[in-house]
């Protein structure tokens, strides 16, 4: 029989009584790490939907603020080349004026020649008769200008005035630009409004014993989608949706017509 | 025959109300939001309203609800101009009843037409 060293196994008994007792103090340990796990799992769950949401939003917003830059681009482009071209009508107004006057001034002058010779053959006494062919070529000028030259101006510069009014015209729409794009960009400001209201709430959380001061409350009245920035701005809630919409979700002209009944154009 | 223009941009206010006198329209007056328009439409002599849907305090729609819900105001002639295109959103307008409807942006001509339209409409009535 093999001759049992006690010394060796009490020694691993003991290691093994010492391995029994950091187990029995872990235990607890480690049902409070599991615990702090199972409170953590539905924050995360909730920072992780919170992030995934926002990143929608601000895709949304950005691509909100994008059609409103491209919008407002356009719209100063077509103002600005309807300025020129205002420009340069008020140039051919400008021109026709000076024109109309050249032609009062060759009329004023042409009557005055014709007064002049009468007064000049009258006063020395001559035959007056020599001078109706003169006077009769003087008038038949004068008559000529007033109905040819003097109808062209007019024309041109009754067209460029109606033009000039259609232009203005035209630059009123573009600047209807204005309103929309505000109404989008409120709708861009709410869904930035409501990514900050979210990640405060989160941040809340981890600091609940401190107010957080970014998380006010929410003055806008989300249900008539309201944003406001220098005034309160009334937008289309579609601007803030994060569902795109499909292509036949919209009406066309024709559709209101066939509901409303029919404009001309 | 006196207009009310009702929207909470200045900016459309003062386009609507300068292209209704290029038609000669010289009777208007303004409200810069639904609540402030039925005020108006009750304090003074309205005949024809035009109004954008998207506003503070009260939208367009709601506004246009309570003046039908008024006997009084059942005939009153509203046109609704706003950027709102959706078919939803059409046919809301047209239960509301709504005379007619325009989509910003709009030209000059479009907007008389649709007026004209509106008041043909109810001439045959």
């Amino acid at each position: 029989m093999k001759d049992i060293d006690f010394d060796a196994l009490f020694k691993k008994v003991e290691e093994l009584r010492a391995v029994f007792i950091l187990g029995q103090r872990l235990i607890p340990f480690l049902e409070d790490v599991f615990e702090l796990v199972y409170e953590i799992k539905p924050l995360l769950d909730e920072i992780n939907l919170s992030m995934e949401e926002n990143v929608s939003k601000t895709k949304i917003a950005s691509m909100q603020l994008s059609q409103v830059t491209e919008a407002t681009e356009m719209a100063i482009g077509k103002v600005i080349e309807i300025i020129n071209g205002l420009i340069n009508k008020c140039g051919n107004i400008l021109s026709n004026m000076n024109r109309l006057n050249e032609l009062y001034l060759i009329r004023h002058d042409n009557v005055i020649k014709v007064l002049e010779n009468i007064y000049k053959a009258a006063n020395d006494k001559k035959d007056i008769n020599k001078y109706m062919p003169q006077l009769s070529d003087i008038i038949d000028q004068l008559k000529k200008a007033e109905s040819d030259d003097y109808k062209e101006i007019y024309d041109s510069t009754g067209e460029l005035l109606n033009s000039i009014v259609n232009d203005s015209h035209s630059m009123m729409m573009s600047l209807q630009v204005q309103d929309i794009t505000s109404q989008k960009i409120a709708a861009a400001n709410y869904l930035i409004e409501t990514i900050n209201e979210k990640i405060g709430n989160i941040l809340m959380k981890f600091q609940s014993t401190k107010t957080c001061s970014f998380v006010e409350k929410d003055k806008n009245d989300s249900i008539s989608f309201i944003s406001t920035l220098h005034r309160p701005i009334g937008f289309n809630p579609e601007d803030a949706d994060i569902v795109t919409p499909k292509d036949d979700h919209y009406s066309s002209r024709d559709d209101i017509e066939a509901l409303f009944g029919t404009a001309k154009s | 025959m006196r207009y009310l223009v009702i929207d909470d941009s200045p900016t459309m206010r003062k386009i609507l109300i300068n292209t209704l006198r290029t038609f000669g329209i010289e009777d208007i007056i303004e409200a810069g939001d639904g609540h402030e328009g039925l005020a108006k439409i009750y304090a003074e002599k309205v005949d024809f309203v035009i109004t954008d849907w998207n506003m503070p305090k009260m939208n367009g729609l709601e506004m246009v609800k309570k003046i039908r819900a008024d006997n009084a105001l059942n005939n009153l002639p509203i046109l609704m101009v706003t950027t709102r295109e959706s078919k939803q959103d059409i046919l809301q307008a047209h239960q509301a009843k709504v005379n007619n409807y325009i989509v910003k942006p709009f030209t000059p001509q479009f907007l008389k037409e649709k007026i004209d339209a509106v008041l043909m409409a109810i001439e045959q009535k």
